[in-house]
């Protein structure tokens, strides 16, 4: 998984920045609690603590972010915060197309 | 011109039908009601397999003949094959067949599918009192999943209700559930919620409930509620529907059968704010099912204006996908993405700078382990190019990028020769040392490439070159561990020990625990204590043994830094540079501290050897001893200690040294072979001749211990295993391969993993195909390869590399020769090479050298630096 991501920083962010997330992220999901999330962004962490890791991970990364397209894209949203409610008239349309089926 | 089959057949129609009328030909004459009989039968067969059509267009006929009868089949029939379009989503042709239904049915009998119709065809408003009347008074046959649809569309039709008291309780639910998601929809979560509470769970609409409960747990962030909501949705209402595109955003995982429905993704699509890329999704989704993964890719690519980006949003994640899966797929699978992604490189053809430098980079990871150095290094600096366009120049990036070049070029691969005369050759010299000084230039910070660079010197047998830049090393990283440590082994190898000491102290002084040092340290202590001994320096010699105090262990199988064996050391520089007493005393007593007296004596040997050339005085001879009363008594533990003590001491020997010393180990492996042995003893003293590159010379004596064992055990896995072991499993007989599949059935069933493990790889190894020559030199690499001094420094730089699946020459003409040139100066090999060449082709004999010199781990002298090899820098 990204883990830009992961942490919720942008590709830009520098060192600080990302510990400042990385510190944040284990405080929210400490590991007796979050063992997996835990895991998950301190694997992160140490992909991109520092320039010389960033710049390996961006060049020699071999990690596919999902099995399928839509796996993909999937794991990507499940970082994201919850959408907003989709506005009355595409749920609409959108219930209608799903009882046309 | 046209002679269709058809022409002819309408012809002869014709001139049948021609000759009935003109009463020159009679039809033959059938009982009516044994046809009657026979069509209602095909008819009946029809509606009972779904054969609707069929079973409709028979019925229509009978229906002719008794209606009475007839008619409810037909009604049946034509029902079946509108439900059968609604669900192929042919509402159009659905509702002609109602119209004629009306014409022959009763209101009742098309209740159902009237309204479910109008649904399909998204007339909500025109069913919707229809529909509020049916589900007040749902008809006996009126099923649930109908009930359902017909809930869904009063709720879908959104409509003012019409005023009746029969349906009032009804309406008052569906206006909760609409004005519920209306709600939702602003946002206003609490209100949704107090909306659709009053809506009891025996209600038509309490799935809708159900829904509106997950919606609201998704938008809070609830997705494990959301989750448990929505899954208990009926799947074939509405809402079910819809609710799957939450439960899959929720972390449902996706099912492995097949690509995710339309609706769906549509629905993904709105929800991400991307309605246009759901719907494109689908379509990828379904190539990449359809293993078509290129298509896939162009799908996007021509539809998504973004796409491919670097990104983090979605457009990103899914070109990150492509891209990276190229690098994780099976090879016969991502080829068909790489043939696209080659298209794009070849052409410059990006359709963005950004498609063009992901091309390039997963083009160069990808071919990475096939690639010609040509190749690798215009995949490398085209993707370098692109990224300096569009983010300007990074010379650490640049710098990081030229290191893994480097190290690509310097890898060895494993050459695959005919006659399975195997050599392990580096894939571009002189490519790799220019792209890890460039790296090193590019970036004076990167370690990992100045250390990368350091070994690579050190294989090319480049001292000076290494130790300048050992030395540039240890300014610009003082207190790097992993430096320090590069640095004092260029020390030693250079015998600067107190230099070397000096490094080890600082490292020690940084992590006392690394576990690289005591024995670095201990050779270097050594090594000074052997100049001081040389220097008549006797008491500083000693107290410099004295300072390897605390880094001794007890431990008898370490051969660097347990007692025994320093006090051999220490005993055989009395001797030969200090005083013979004390030599006596100290070798008195690492005979006694040693686990065996042949090892003592055979570690002694050596280890007198070894330091033959540089004495000064004489040391007493171990070998009399040693072939006198140990050889005798050769037991299969004791050879194994033997053979760990030959691999210590070899390592470093010039070449053919050790020749009768191999030759006094396979006497004693020998002798050992007739003395009782356990099974354990014999795969320890295989593993150990494998690792020490000594099962060529042992071969005889290591196929006694497989036989033994095999007599005892005729299905031993393991020793089957190890007897196969000779064979190029790529190019081996079947009845080889079946072997292996036996062995690893046999392995698998008395659970030894290990030697499963290690048999599937051979087995993966035999399924690549049969063995293929080495690729042709490139342009400019000519010189390269055809240096036969290079070539043979190669053969000597990776002496224990050599492919272990590759095929020994079990010939002992062969073996016999192979010992024969492995300890030939290269003086005496040149006059050999005259001599032999009267008798052998010029490239087998070429072949013969190389193969006996990378069996017989004998180091050559380093390669002339070759003036002539193309730089491509």
């Amino acid at each position: 998984m990204n883990p830009y991501l992961i942490l919720g920083v942008p590709r830009t962010a520098d060192d600080s920045r990302i510990r400042q997330a990385y510190l944040a992220a284990i405080k929210e999901s400490p590991p007796d609690t979050h063992p997996d999330r835990f895991q998950a962004v301190s694997a992160a962490y140490d992909l991109i603590k520092d320039e010389s890791s960033r710049i390996r991970y961006y060049l020699f990364h071999r990690d596919c972010p999902g099995a399928t397209p839509v796996d993909a894209v999937l794991r990507f949203l499940q970082t994201q915060p919850p959408p907003q409610p989709l506005p009355f008239d595409s749920l609409k349309e959108w219930l209608r197309t799903c009882a046309k089926i | 011109m046209r002679c269709s089959s058809d022409y002819y057949k309408k012809n002869r129609l014709h001139r049948r039908m021609g000759l009935v009328l003109n009463g020159e030909m009679s039809l033959p004459v059938v009982n009516p009601t044994l046809l009657t009989a026979s069509a209602e039968q095909r008819a009946r067969e029809f509606l009972a397999t779904g054969k609707f059509r069929k079973a409709r267009d028979e019925f229509k006929l009978l229906c002719k003949q008794d209606r009475a009868k007839y008619l409810p089949l037909l009604i049946q029939s034509n029902l079946g094959l509108a439900r059968e379009m609604l669900a192929h989503g042919l509402a159009s042709d659905a509702q002609q067949v109602l119209a004629y239904l009306k014409t022959i049915a009763t209101p009742a009998d098309l209740a159902g599918l009237e309204l479910e119709t109008a649904a399909r065809a998204g007339q909500f408003t025109a069913v919707l009192p229809q529909a509020l009347a049916t589900l007040a008074n749902p008809p006996p046959s009126l099923t649930e999943t109908m009930k359902r649809q017909l809930a869904d569309q009063v709720i879908l039709a959104f409509e003012p209700f019409p005023a009746d008291a029969t349906t009032a309780a009804l309406v008052a639910d569906a206006q909760a559930v609409q004005a519920a998601l209306q709600a939702v929809a602003a946002g206003q979560f609490d209100q949704a919620a107090d909306r659709v509470r009053p809506v009891p769970h025996g209600s038509a609409f309490a799935h809708w409930k159900l829904f509106l409960k997950g919606q609201l747990a998704f938008h809070r962030g609830k997705f494990n509620l959301a989750r448990q909501s929505f899954a208990a949705v009926p799947a074939d209402s509405a809402p079910g529907k819809a609710g799957v595109a939450y439960r899959l955003w929720a972390g449902e995982p996706l099912s492995p059968t097949g690509p995710v429905a339309d609706h769906v993704l549509d629905g993904i699509g709105r929800l991400a704010g991307q309605r246009a890329l759901g719907l494109v999704l689908a379509e990828a989704e379904r190539y990449w099912h359809a293993q078509q993964p290129r298509q896939s890719y162009e799908v996007l690519r021509r539809a998504v204006a973004a796409f491919p980006s670097e990104n983090l949003d979605l457009v990103g994640a899914l070109s990150e996908f492509y891209f990276q899966w190229l690098l994780s797929a099976p090879f016969a699978a991502g080829d068909l993405l790489a043939k696209c992604f080659d298209g794009i490189a070849a052409q410059r053809g990006g359709k963005t700078p950004v498609e063009l430098k992901l091309v390039w980079r997963s083009l160069a990871l990808y071919f990475a382990p096939i690639s010609n150095a040509v190749e690798l290094q215009a995949d490398w600096t085209g993707f370098i190019r692109e990224h300096e366009k569009l983010q300007g120049a990074n010379p650490r990036l640049a710098s990081v990028a030229y290191e893994w070049l480097g190290q690509q070029l310097a890898a060895v691969r494993s050459a695959e020769g005919p006659f399975g005369f195997g050599r392990p050759e580096m894939r571009q010299r002189q490519g790799a040392l220019d792209s890890l000084r460039k790296s090193v230039i590019l970036d004076p910070t990167n370690r990992t490439a100045h250390l990368a660079l350091a070994a690579l010197y050190e294989r090319l047998r480049l001292p000076g070159d290494r130790n300048k830049l050992l030395d540039e090393m240890t300014a610009r990283f003082p207190d790097d561990k992993a430096v320090l440590i590069e640095a004092a082994r260029g020390c030693l190898d250079r015998n600067a020990c107190q230099k070397g000491l000096g490094y080890l102290d600082r490292v020690r002084q940084l992590d006392r625990l690394d576990p690289a040092v005591p024995d670095l340290m201990v050779e270097g202590l050594l090594q000074q204590a052997g100049q001081q001994f040389q220097q008549n320096r006797l008491d500083i010699a000693r107290a410099t043994f004295d300072r390897m105090g605390d880094l001794l262990v007890d431990q008898a199988d370490n051969l660097v830094r347990s007692r025994w064996c320093i006090l051999i050391r220490q005993g055989l520089l009395e001797h030969c540079a200090g005083q013979t007493q004390p030599g006596d005393k100290l070798l008195a007593a690492a005979r006694a501290a040693s686990p065996s007296p042949a090892a003592f004596l055979w570690y002694a040997h050596l280890a007198r050897l070894a330091r033959g050339r540089r004495t000064r005085g004489t040391s007493p001879d171990f070998l009399p001893e040693f072939q006198r009363d140990q050889i005798p008594q050769a037991t299969t533990g004791g050879a194994l200690r033997l053979v760990r003590i030959f691999k210590h001491w070899i390592k470093d020997a010039p070449t053919g040294q050790h020749y009768d010393d191999c030759q006094m180990l396979i006497h004693y492996i020998a002798t050992a072979v007739r003395r009782p042995f356990t099974r354990e003893e014999a795969r320890q003293l295989i593993d150990q001749l494998d690792q020490a590159g000594l099962r060529v010379p042992c071969d005889k004596e290591a196929d006694k211990f497989i036989r033994a064992i095999l007599k005892r055990d005729p299905v031993d896995p393991l020793f089957r295993l190890y007897k196969l072991g000779k064979w190029d499993f790529r190019s081996a007989p079947d009845w080889v391969q079946r072997d292996l599949q036996a062995i690893i059935a046999e392995a698998v069933r008395r659970g030894d993993h290990s030697t499963a493990q290690r048999a599937e790889r051979l087995w993966e190894s035999s399924q690549r195909g049969p063995v293929l020559p080495p690729p042709p030199p490139e342009a400019g690499e000519d010189d390269y390869f055809e240096d036969p001094l290079e070539d043979a420094a190669d053969a000597a730089d990776f002496p224990f590399d050599s492919d272990p699946a590759a095929p020994v020459a079990g010939d002992p003409v062969f073996r016999d020769l192979a010992k024969q040139i492995a300890g030939m100066t290269e003086a005496e090999l040149r006059k050999f090479r005259k001599k032999a060449l009267r008798d052998m082709p010029e490239p087998l004999f070429d072949l013969l050298v190389a193969s006996a010199r990378s069996s017989a781990l004998v180091p050559v002298p380093p390669p002339k630096p070759d003036p002539n090899q193309l730089n491509f820098f």
